[in-house]
């Protein structure tokens, strides 16, 4: 280590300190040392730099180039006051490695801070260095133009707020603390609402010149921006251009202004040319965004908008692969959002064709042989991150085509970003688990190199650089920590292993197969008919898939003999079912995705019994299929008949989940080992309800019972493994410091169904610090706070990461009190504090489903009198009722976005949550008179407000017998698949299955009384509240 | 004539600076400084580790402006400002006896 006098110490000392220069690891040690001199210019500096200059260093050294960091850091120090700048370093605990991690990496982003240093204070908050969702991102955008009216200020403000965003995404993308996913994320966001911004900017100045565009029937017609590429994936790098096009609804003329009237198409032109100067305009501050405008109809040589009709026109007639290809990523991201719907609807029908697209099957073969040639041409390309060999174009050729191919039939494929559509094309099974999940390592690898080659100076290369060094560095910025060129050494073969395999992939995907040798005699169509199949084509051709694979995604063939014997046991079972069609569909996929699994076709060929249990489940429930789909050994827990007719209590569910504490097992093995008894559980807890056995209440108690078991089970072991590295947290008295977990949402209410998220939050006694461990070394004391704060997010982690056995529970803290503040864990104290000074109707409203289902009891009444006394202490005043329908009405619009075609049941019109407001308002309102209304669940609460005199009695069972039904329909539509959740897609099949799931004799006869019930629903919603 | 200090904090400094450009006030003065209000005392976690706020790093603008504009310029701040967050700071508006412009000796209000 350096001493601090040697900064500012005579001549003799310089050598010394450039030899511990070099030996830290800078390449230029007499360039670092004169940088540290002109750090410190005067004795006064030097001596407030010297507390933090040990630590300083080491951060300098660990950086991926020392000498960049060190460079950057000393000009930043020269445009700031120093002594702030030093104290800041010294006092708080982020700023060294903040800095040098940035400064050592970007030379981009030490450029935007050196031109904005006033944004580090800002980097150094923590409400500032977390995820930002995309509203937040609005909020902030909005936020900072606020201030401003002119159009040249509110641009200027327009840029300050992307660097100062991009500052944020890079620092925590460099610091680890956001992954490949979240960082593109956020960075496709940020572009996203300055694209909104700059849409209305110019939409306003065309209105004030031309008036509003009408159509020829003379209503307003409006335009929405498409993002495609990697905006439209939300997959953005920091120098990506943004791939944009732009539609508006119908032509038409202005209804005129100051400078007169327009045809629609100028108008719109207008704004777009408006829109694109005011993102890449060169100001001041910078330019917000680079356009590109090229993969609109006829390219450079197409129009910059065009309408519906004109996209409808030319896409039917010249939709060429790499077009459809391109639209399998577009995306509004802002604009009018009626015209963006009718476009979405336009390029879903370009894209994806019914059925199997065998057509496509050719000429994507051909692209990929174009792709082989351009490579074996360019040979200096080889190496090239997003072209060359095994590169990113290889997987994003190969996902798109499997997308194009079957995304047609299976909507569940039609995602944009690449990751994510690896990860369904899997769950699918498109690719097998091994390849989907070498193929989604491998993109994350290759994406992250593209990224960190382009933050050096945000240009847009893709080529690893050739000298030693500079891969050293760049190897530094991916996170080996070795000296440069072993880094480069170490970073190169990884890198050829992972371009080797995907390659690899890439080439046997496409590779022509002999076809199969011998085929089965299938059925005829008319023997299909006869035996009940709807759509006997269909039929036929998922009985060849199952019996001879994919195309592109054939069997091995070693499963030939079983699938053989197979056939006439499947048949059997098919035609002794009520849906055929849609349990062979399902079962097709199950095949498909059990793949090369040899054991288990072998189980269904040789027991006629579970095979006709699963081609019945297969007809009954998306969902389970896809639980076995991933799984496909759960299979055997349905094989044990017990198991499937007796109702499970909480004991049970404890009872069944206790192998996850066996001995020497890894904490990683007992989340996976959680993940998977906690799935088989829940598949016999589903299988039960789709049978019959249990009704939908039993159902939600039965899911509520295994999450509160998964909960118990996953606390422990987060908590376990903190106690062991902080020791038990300890009250001032010396006393075990408990905690309680306090459920809120379905869990409170216990109304949990499949898929539902755990909505919890963690309240401990008092403040205090831990005891230390028995044993560790390394281990530390830390406060209450901090203790429980990491077990509540370690739990989050435990029950919700997504690992090699799925996930277990999504965990939501979202609703816990201070959400937005640092820190998981609230003291009592801190909680009532909270709510007393910060909580507003809506969180006091969510608190109405409260109920502890964990912890210390006698903390647990202390936690209850509290939530009681918060909740119920004072009567809310009917006048306040207003607030919740506001609230209500907005979640209609924002998260139900119900149309003509599409109903949503929980936030929909009469839907799920107007009987739950209806209940936790009026539990609000008489629940301080009357306690015994002050229920977590739904149904009881209703009773009660009608016992205690709140509600008519008639209305009350009218609501539990409607909400009961509501409740059906949502657990029948998550359970048959339904995406997203809770959606009734009119014009899909999930009416008519809904309809058959829940006994109505047709689809109308489903939809009139869904109609009937939330207009019930609605008109009790109202009288009750207003 | 009245002096407005205003303590922000300092990411915000170019909005401020633009916002009270926008509205026709040119002069100003800038310091970098370190202080606390309210926030002091408590822990934050930051990434992780724990911190005792204690000085944060802000920035102090001051501005002399007759009396007409005073309103319009501590608006302007606070808008420009706000973040809505604790930290966000805070302005005074102090009396001004007299200005000297020292090239030329102008007072009062031509001074400024």
């Amino acid at each position: 280590m350096i001493p601090a006098t040697l900064l500012t110490a005579d001549a003799r000392a310089a050598g010394t300190l450039r030899r511990s220069l070099r030996t830290l690891g800078f390449a230029d040690p007499a360039a670092a040392a004169a940088n540290f001199a002109a750090l410190t210019p005067t004795p006064r500096d030097a001596e407030i730099l010297a507390p933090v200059l040990g630590r300083l260093l080491t951060e300098l050294a660990a950086a991926p180039d020392p000498d960049m960091a060190l460079n950057n850091l000393e000009r930043y120090a020269a445009g700031v006051d120093r002594s702030v700048f030093f104290r800041t370093l010294s006092d708080h605990p982020g700023a060294a490695h903040l800095l040098a991690r940035v400064l050592g990496s970007s030379q981009f982003l030490a450029d935007v801070l050196r031109r904005h240093p006033g944004t580090l204070a800002w980097l150094l908050e923590p409400r500032t260095m977390r995820q930002w969702l995309a509203d937040d991102l609005a909020e902030g955008l909005a936020q900072s133009l606020a201030p401003f009216s002119t159009r040249e200020a509110r641009v200027n403000a327009l840029r300050r707020f992307k660097y100062r965003q991009l500052l944020r995404i890079g620092a925590r993308d460099l610091l680890g603390d956001a992954d490949l996913t979240v960082t593109t994320e956020e960075l496709s966001h940020v572009a996203d609402v300055c694209l909104a911004e700059a849409w209305r900017m110019a939409d306003a100045a065309a209105r004030a010149e031309l008036g509003a565009p009408l159509d020829d029937k003379g209503s307003e017609t409006g335009m929405a921006i498409i993002a495609m590429g990697k905006l439209g994936g939300e997959e953005l790098n920091y120098s990506s251009d943004i791939d944009l096009m732009f539609a508006y609804g119908a032509d038409g003329t202005t209804a005129g202004g100051a400078a007169g009237r327009a045809e629609n198409g100028r108008y719109f032109e207008r704004v777009c040319r408006d829109i694109v100067s005011i993102l890449e305009a060169v100001t001041d501050e910078g330019y917000a965004f680079r356009v590109d405008l090229r993969l609109r109809p006829e390219g450079r040589m197409g129009s910059m908008v065009l309408s519906l009709d004109g996209y409808r026109r030319y896409y039917a007639e010249r939709a060429e692969l790499w077009e459809r290809q391109a639209l399998l990523k577009a995306r509004i991201a802002a604009g009018d959002e009626r015209v963006g719907a009718r476009f979405t609807a336009l390029a879903r029908d370009v894209v994806y064709r019914p059925g199997f697209d065998a057509g496509i099957v050719e000429p994507i073969r051909r692209m990929k042989r174009e792709i082989d040639r351009a490579l074996t041409r360019k040979t200096d390309e080889r190496e090239n991150v997003k072209l060359g060999r095994g590169g990113i174009r290889e997987i994003e050729f190969l996902v798109q085509a499997l997308q194009l191919l079957y995304g047609g039939d299976d909507s569940w494929l039609r995602e944009r970003g690449t990751t994510k559509t690896i990860f369904r094309l899997t769950e699918r099974g498109y690719l097998t688990p091994e390849l989907g999940r070498a193929l989604s390592e491998a993109y994350v690898h290759l994406r992250t190199v593209e990224h960190r080659l382009q933050i050096l100076h945000e240009f847009q290369t893709h080529a690893l650089p050739k000298e030693p060094l500079e891969l050293g560095r760049l190897a530094r910025r991916l996170g080996f920590t070795d000296r440069p060129a072993l880094a480069a050494r170490r970073f190169h073969a990884r890198h050829r292993t992972v371009t080797a395999a995907v390659h690899r992939a890439f080439r046997d995907f496409f590779g022509e197969r002999p076809a199969p040798v011998r085929r089965l005699k299938l059925p005829s169509l008319i023997a299909l008919r006869a035996t009940g199949f709807v759509d006997p084509e269909r039929a036929r051709h998922n009985l060849r898939l199952v019996l001879e694979g994919r195309p592109l995604v054939p069997y091995a063939a070693a499963l030939r003999a079983a699938l053989e014997r197979l056939h006439p046991v499947l048949l059997d079972a098919l035609w002794k079912n009520p849906d055929p069609d849609e349990a062979l569909n399902q079962f097709e996929r199950f095949l498909a995705a059990a793949g090369p699994r040899a054991g288990l076709i072998e189980l269904l060929a040789d027991d006629p019994a579970v095979l006709g249990g699963l081609v019945r489940l297969c007809a009954g429930g998306d969902l389970l299929t896809q639980l076995l789909i991933t799984q496909p050994e759960l299979l055997t827990t349905l094989a044990d008949p017990g198991a499937r007719a007796h109702p499970k209590v909480a004991r049970q569910f404890r009872a069944a989940l206790a192998a996850v504490f066996a001995p020497a097992l890894s904490p990683i093995e007992r989340r996976d080992r959680l993940r998977r008894l906690k799935q088989a559980e829940e598949l016999t807890v589903v299988w039960r309800y789709l049978f019959g056995v249990t009704t939908i209440e039993r159902y939600s108690r039965e899911m509520t019972a295994l999450a509160e078991a998964t909960l118990a089970a996953g606390w422990l072991l987060a908590v376990t493994e903190l106690v062991d590295r902080h020791g038990v947290p300890r009250g001032a008295d010396g006393r075990f410091v408990p905690a309680v977990i306090v459920a809120m949402g379905k869990l409170g209410g216990r109304e949990l169904t499949t898929g539902s998220d755990l909505d919890v939050f963690v309240v401990f006694a008092e403040d205090g610090v831990t005891d230390g461990p028995a044993s560790a070394v390394d281990a530390t004391r830390v406060d209450n706070h901090t203790f429980y704060s990491a077990a509540v997010e370690r739990l989050a982690g435990v029950l919700g990461d997504i690992t090699a056995a799925g996930t277990a529970f999504a965990v939501d803290l979202r609703l816990r009190p201070g959400s937005k503040g640092s820190g998981f864990a609230a003291g009592l104290g801190a909680l009532e504090q909270y709510y007393d000074e910060w909580g507003d109707l809506w969180e006091r409203q969510t608190l109405t489903r409260s109920r502890i289902v964990l912890g210390d009891r006698a903390l647990a009444r202390r936690v209850r009198g509290a939530l009681r006394q918060l909740v119920y202490g004072t009567p809310l005043p009917r006048a306040d009722l207003k607030e919740i329908v506001a609230v209500r009405r907005r979640m209609e619009l924002e998260l139900g976005k119900e149309t003509p075609g599409r109903r949503h049941v929980k936030f929909g019109r009469g839907g799920l949550v107007d009987v739950e407001f209806l209940a936790q308002a009026l539990q609000l309102v008489h629940g301080a008179e009357h306690p015994e209304v002050r229920s977590p669940g739904t149904r009881a609460a209703l009773a009660a407000l009608a016992r205690a005199g709140a509600l008519p009695s008639a209305t009350a069972n009218a609501l539990v017998q409607h909400y009961r039904f509501l409740r059906r329909v949502s657990a029948a539509l998550r359970l048959l698949g339904a995406r997203p959740a809770d959606v009734i897609d009119l014009a899909g099949p999930m009416p008519a299955r809904v309809a058959n799931a829940l006994d109505y004799p047709s689809r109308r006869a489903f939809l009139d009384d869904y109609r009937q019930r939330t207009e019930a629903v609605r008109a009790m919603f109202k009288e009750a509240l207003t | 004539m009245k002096k407005i200090e205003a303590i922000i904090k300092p990411f915000k400094l170019d909005d401020v600076k633009e916002a009270l450009t926008e509205i026709g006030v040119i002069g100003m003065t800038v310091t970098e400084v370190r202080g606390f209000g309210r926030q002091k005392g408590h822990t934050e976690l930051y990434r992780g580790s724990e911190y005792t706020v204690d000085f944060l790093p802000k920035v102090k603008i001051e501005v002399v402006v007759p009396e007409h504009l005073v309103d319009k310029v501590v608006s302007t701040i606070v808008g420009a400002a706000k973040t809505g967050s604790i930290g966000d700071g805070k302005v005074f508006v102090l009396p001004i006896d007299e200005s000297i412009r020292i090239r030329t000796g102008e007072t009062g209000e031509s001074a400024v």
